[in-house]
């Protein structure tokens, strides 16, 4: 899907340079915006998967000259533009778009009820200044019972001008690495049949079977943006945050929400109250203009409504092992808090964000590095549910990333140059009275050189940081740090040399780019191996590590 | 003094603001009585509905509709409402979010009548309705009590309008109201959606506006389902939710009215647009009316 939405840029770039729709660089998560503020957008049929194995038809707006998509593109515009969207028709009725909470909509095509309309085979267009900032839908103003039904919506982004980081104003600035796109859907496959077959169309027989977050159906929805193997369903809705901190953390994320399905629904965030911020693309304000927002564990968001949120979290309780351990006397959590389906859990089976607890035997742990995750889900539990098994459908996760990101420590150590003085690589998991010697060569210049091996690193980690503690039992002595590049199978060097001595001494270094080529692949899965050289001096000596420790973000 | 109600046709859908008064005594007698109602296709639905009573509250040749008459009384007003029963089932009267002093409702027995005495103490849109049963059938109506300052929704100016419309939204179930003392409601499946008693393409339109106009839109859901309402072209600023002022209204497009609820929303007509549907979102078709330039 990637390749095909960069494809079709290409070709729209070449048509019209100048304000065309750009497809956008893909996140693996979060808001996949099209840019411009011209649209050409085509209604087209397709197929989307759901998890249960079944394959349903759809009718949905594409990117023209891109590959069928459901829900159709995320149009992002920003406050003032004057935006134009053509639609070309490639289905057999006539169909139209509606721009709710825009006014003033122009354009051409034949007359429609609600808006002009593409005849089958034919065009439409639709003009409209983006007068004020905030989350919209647009969807067929056509047969809705019908078309709407079929997928025909998508989501419409107008951002402040000047201020791509603000909702509405500096009250709902957000980080813009942590923008969600969360548009409830729901789907009668009995009815999709009855299109695709021909046979009459009863929407008095409406009984939805399918509950999509842009698109997609849970577990489907955890997956990233433009996998592969949902080429129809290019957005995912895992929903990542780190812990709210002041200083280094201090802007919420923003969660902008749709409802483009059929009926009402009862949204349910875990974790940390959700703040409601505005409504169908107007900010809450108190008459006199002040702050009309508020916090809510549960939401209903009605048919055709959007709503955006402000989403922190907070760790309430900040449970660390050594200064504020988990309470002896309480039972910690449980994995089967978390088990969905299958022996799978998403749970790190530890009451310590950021650290690894032991799960029964018999679970498959998806859990990185001791990250939490927390279900947001439909609270109609018919709508927990792909086909009415559950778990599956109107669901995501909300998962809350360690404050450092990930964290490994080396499990093995290997000597390059010299020999075992004492310990194992055990001693290298913490700054601590435990060291792993090596004793350096005894001729010519002295040398030890040893690595660590790290393992678990998931493929497309970013962010690489290498921390080294360690001390000589002489006087200072250059030590570099390397990084095995798999690619090449040599050691990178990273930085320059540090002196030290006979205390410890903390280096970090952060690998060059791209970092992907650190990270094992194949029978090496996940491995990285960092080096730690010391030389200089013709006096014997012995290298003492203390901590060695890798720090990532996982993708 | 003593008047007589304020009738508000319906078929107009969209009155001038009505002059205010001091609080009076106002009599209404209304008939509850069996009739039928043409929906598209053409169906003809069985229905019971409300009438307002010929003299001396006279049921003779009244026609029900669906839903009954607007009712509009001044805040202040002390109301009685006699329900002159000619069916042959017992008829309540409710009025949810008035105080009527005799307990939930009144009940006029098959053939007989009972009368609901009540002070209309706060302004606000309100549903008057039978129970149960009675409600899919049709017995069901608007009544809209008025502040003292004409031309307001509420006591705030903020509530200020020039037009007002009725949308008394609602579904029909032939089946049911085939035979509404039998029917199974398991199986309650409406197959007409309705804005005042009406399907589209036969909805009253809101006309008379223009650009700068403040059209008061009072939704009342005498449905059995909650009902999210699209406006497109405009905003609505939501006033209030079962005739309480809201303290932070807000501006929608989408708007859910719960089953047996009332909201009170301000379209400001725009600068631009000529029609502004109004309809329901959850695809619904028939439930859809437009505002109009002129
Ligand atoms: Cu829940």
């Amino acid at each position: 899907m990637r390749k095909a939405l960069l494809a079709a840029a290409a070709l729209l770039v070449a048509f019209a340079p100048s304000a065309r729709a750009q497809a956008p660089a893909v996140p693996r998560q979060g808001i996949v915006c099209t840019n411009g503020t011209t649209f050409d957008l085509t209604a087209t049929p397709g197929y989307i998967e759901t998890p249960d194995g079944n394959s349903v038809l759809m009718w949905s707006y594409a990117l023209a000259g891109g590959e069928f998509q459901s829900p159709g593109p995320v149009l992002c515009v920003n406050e003032g533009d004057s935006v134009t969207v053509h639609l070309h028709n490639d289905l057999t009725e006539p169909v139209s778009i509606v721009f709710p909470g825009q006014t003033g909509v122009g354009g051409s095509g034949s007359s429609g009820l609600l808006a002009k309309e593409a005849p089958a085979g034919g065009d439409a267009t639709y003009t409209f200044t983006a007068s004020q900032p905030g989350t919209y839908v647009y969807e067929s103003g056509t047969d809705p019972e019908k078309q709407v039904e079929m997928g025909l919506y998508g989501a419409l982004i107008v951002r402040p001008a000047g201020h791509p980081d603000y909702a509405y104003d500096a009250a709902t600035r957000f980080d813009p690495q942590r923008e969600y796109l969360v548009l409830l859907s729901d789907i009668d496959p009995d009815l999709h049949h009855a299109v695709e077959t021909g046979a009459p169309y009863h929407f008095d027989q409406l009984r939805n079977r399918y509950f999509a977050i842009n698109g997609r159906q849970f577990p489907d929805t955890l997956q990233d943006n433009g996998v592969s193997w949902l080429p129809a369903q290019p957005y995912g809705s895992l929903i990542r945050v780190k812990p709210y901190n002041a200083t280094g953390n201090p802007l919420p994320a923003l969660i902008r929400m749709a409802n483009v399905g059929t009926v009402n629904h009862p949204f349910h965030p875990h974790g940390n109250h959700i703040k409601e911020v505005a409504q169908d693309g107007r900010p809450l304000r108190t008459p006199g203009g002040g702050d009309a927002s508020s916090e809510h564990f549960a939401e209903t968001i009605g048919s055709g409504q959007t709503q955006d949120y402000l989403f922190s979290w907070t760790d309430q309780d900040s449970w660390n092992p050594g200064s504020n351990p988990f309470p002896a006397s309480v039972a910690s959590p449980d994995y089967r808090n978390l088990t969905f389906k299958d022996g799978n859990t998403w749970s790190s089976g530890s009451a310590y964000l950021g650290s690894k607890g032991t799960l029964p035997v018999g679970t498959v742990s998806q859990n990185i590095c001791g990250e939490w995750y927390f279900p947001w889900h439909s609270h109609a539990l018919n709508e927990f549910t792909n086909y009415d098994a559950g778990f599956g459908g109107m669901a995501t996760l909300l998962r809350v990333d360690p404050p450092g990101g990930c964290t490994a420590v080396a499990g093995t150590a290997s000597i390059l140059a010299g020999t075992l003085n004492s310990g194992t690589a055990t001693a290298l998991a913490a700054a601590d009275t435990a060291y792993y010697k090596v004793n350096s060569t005894v001729s010519g210049t002295r040398t030890a050189d040893w690595y660590g091996g790290f393992t678990g690193v998931p493929r497309g980690s970013t962010g690489l940081a290498v921390t080294y503690t360690g001390r000589n039992s002489i006087a200072a002595l250059p030590t570099t740090l390397w990084i095995w590049k798999w690619s090449t199978s040599t050691w990178v060097q990273m930085g320059a040399a540090t002196g030290v001595g006979t205390s410890d001494v903390t280096s970090t270094r952060t690998p060059p780019s791209p970092q992907s080529d650190y990270i094992g692949t194949g029978a090496n899965a996940g491995k990285v191996r960092v080096r730690v050289l010391t030389t200089g001096t013709t006096t014997n000596f012995v290298t003492q590590g203390n901590l060695l420790k890798l720090t990532y973000d996982a993708p | 003094m003593r008047r007589t109600m304020v009738l508000i046709l319906i078929a107009v859908g969209l009155t001038l603001p009505a002059s205010p008064a001091s609080a009076a005594d106002v009599s209404i007698d209304l008939c509850a009585s069996a009739g039928t109602l043409t929906l598209p296709g053409p169906v003809t639905a069985n229905i019971w509905g409300f009438a307002l009573a010929g003299s001396g509250g006279s049921c003779a040749g009244v026609t029900p509709s669906v839903p009954g008459p607007v009712l509009s009384v001044d805040q202040g007003d002390t109301v009685s409402i006699a329900v002159h029963n000619t069916l042959t089932t017992p008829v309540s009267l409710e009025v949810p979010g008035l105080s009527l002093g005799q307990g939930a409702g009144i009940s006029a027995p098959a053939g007989g009548a009972a009368t609901a005495t009540f002070t209309a103490s706060a302004p606000g849109t309100y549903l008057y309705q039978g129970t149960e049963r009675q409600v899919p059938m049709g017995l069901y109506g608007a009544l809209i009590v008025r502040p003292p300052t004409a031309g307001q929704a509420y006591g705030s100016a903020t509530t200020a309008y020039d037009r007002e419309a009725l949308l008394v939204l609602s579904a029909i179930d032939p089946a049911f109201n085939a035979s509404p003392a039998t029917a199974d409601l398991y199986h309650y499946a409406p197959k007409f959606w309705l804005i005042n008693g009406k399907a589209y393409p036969d909805t009253d339109l809101v006309h008379g506006v223009a650009p700068g106009t403040k059209v008061l839109l009072r939704y009342l859901n005498a449905g059995f389902d909650n009902t999210s309402m699209r406006l497109l072209g405009a905003y609505e600023r939501v006033l209030a939710r079962d005739a309480h002022p809201l303290a932070n209204p807000f501006d929608a497009t989408a708007e859910t009215i719960p089953a047996g609820g009332t909201e009170d929303a301000l379209v400001t007509i725009p600068a631009t647009g000529t029609r502004f549907p109004v309809y329901n979102r959850q695809l619904h078709k028939t439930m859809l009316t437009f505002i109009e330039v002129p």
